[in-house]
C-alpha cells in the first residue's frame, strides 16, 4: 500500500515574513561587505506577485558580481535556503539569484541605470539597514 | 501554441510591434518524426522575424531576433489542474544572453516564466498571472 502522505511540507521549514526580511538584511549586508555599491531593500509586499524583496546592488567588475554570489550562497545553505534559480550569465551585466521570497539583482553600473528597477519599483518602501 | 509563421505582439518598449515567429527554439512536437510542427508555449524561446516596428526604434522591420513567448491563447496547465490563457500571443525581445533588450514588460505575463529561469523578464513586468 503506497503511503500517500504528503511528506514534502513537513519537510520544508515554515518561514514566515520576518524570516525573509532578516534574510534580505542579511544578503544586503554581504553584498555591502563585498564591495557592492548602492544597494538597496525593496519591500515588495502588496505590490508584486512575484516576491516580498528585492536586493538591488551594483556591482564593480564581473569577478565581484560573481564573488557576492557566491558569499550569499553560503549564506543562504547556512540558514537552509535554497536558490530557486540563478541566472548568471557569461556576459555579467546582470546577475539575478532568485530565492522565492526575496530575488537579488547586481547589475554593472550602466545597466542598473538602463534598466532602472529603482524606478520601476519607486513605489515600494525602501527598507532601512545598516551595514555592519 | 507558437508554431512557425504564427503572429505574435511584442510585450515590451524596445519599439517591434508584430513579430512572426520562423522557428521555436524549445517547445514540444506534436509529431517526433516531424520536427517542423515543433510548437512552443510560454517559456519557450524563438526566432522570430520582426513585421511591424515603430519608426525610429532600435529594432527595424525585418530584423531577426530571439524572444521568449510570454503569453498565449492556447490554455496552459498548471500542476494544479487550472489553466491560465491570455488574450493575445505575446514574447519578449531577448539577447544572447537571456537578457530582455527592452527596460519594461507590458501586461501580465505568466508565472510559468519564473520556471523556465526568466525570472528577469518578471521582475520587469507590472503583472504576474
Amino acid at each position: 500500500m503506497p503511503d500517500f502522505k504528503n511528506t514534502t511540507d513537513a519537510a520544508a521549514p515554515a518561514r514566515t515574513v520576518d524570516d525573509a526580511l532578516d534574510f534580505a538584511v542579511a544578503v544586503a549586508r554581504i553584498a555591502a561587505a563585498n564591495k557592492t555599491e548602492a544597494v538597496a531593500v525593496l519591500d515588495l509586499r502588496g505590490l508584486s506577485g512575484l516576491t516580498d524583496f528585492f536586493v538591488i546592488g551594483t556591482g564593480t567588475s564581473d569577478r565581484q558580481m560573481h564573488a557576492v554570489l557566491d558569499h550569499i550562497a553560503t549564506h543562504a545553505k547556512s540558514v537552509d535556503r535554497r536558490p530557486f534559480n540563478i541566472a548568471d550569465t557569461r556576459a555579467t551585466t546582470w546577475v539575478l539569484a532568485d530565492y522565492v521570497d526575496v530575488v537579488i539583482h547586481i547589475f554593472d553600473a550602466e545597466h542598473r541605470e538602463y534598466y532602472d528597477l529603482d524606478g520601476l519599483w519607486g513605489d515600494a518602501p525602501r527598507v532601512k539597514w545598516q551595514a555592519d | 501554441m507558437i508554431q512557425s509563421y504564427s503572429y505574435l505582439d511584442v510585450a515590451d518598449n524596445t519599439g517591434a510591434k508584430k513579430l512572426q515567429c520562423i522557428q521555436v527554439l524549445k517547445g514540444s512536437s506534436a509529431r517526433r518524426r516531424k520536427k517542423r510542427l515543433i510548437h512552443g508555449g510560454v517559456g519557450d524561446i524563438a526566432v522570430c522575424s520582426v513585421k511591424v516596428a515603430m519608426p525610429a526604434a532600435e529594432i527595424k522591420k525585418g530584423d531577426k531576433i530571439r524572444c521568449v513567448i510570454v503569453r498565449t491563447k492556447y490554455p496552459t496547465r498548471r500542476p494544479d489542474g487550472t489553466y491560465v490563457r491570455f488574450d493575445s500571443n505575446a514574447a519578449v525581445i531577448i539577447d544572447e544572453d537571456g537578457n530582455p533588450k527592452g527596460t519594461r514588460v507590458f501586461g501580465a505575463v505568466a508565472r510559468e516564466l519564473r520556471e523556465k529561469n526568466f525570472t528577469k523578464i518578471i521582475s520587469l513586468a507590472e503583472e504576474v498571472w
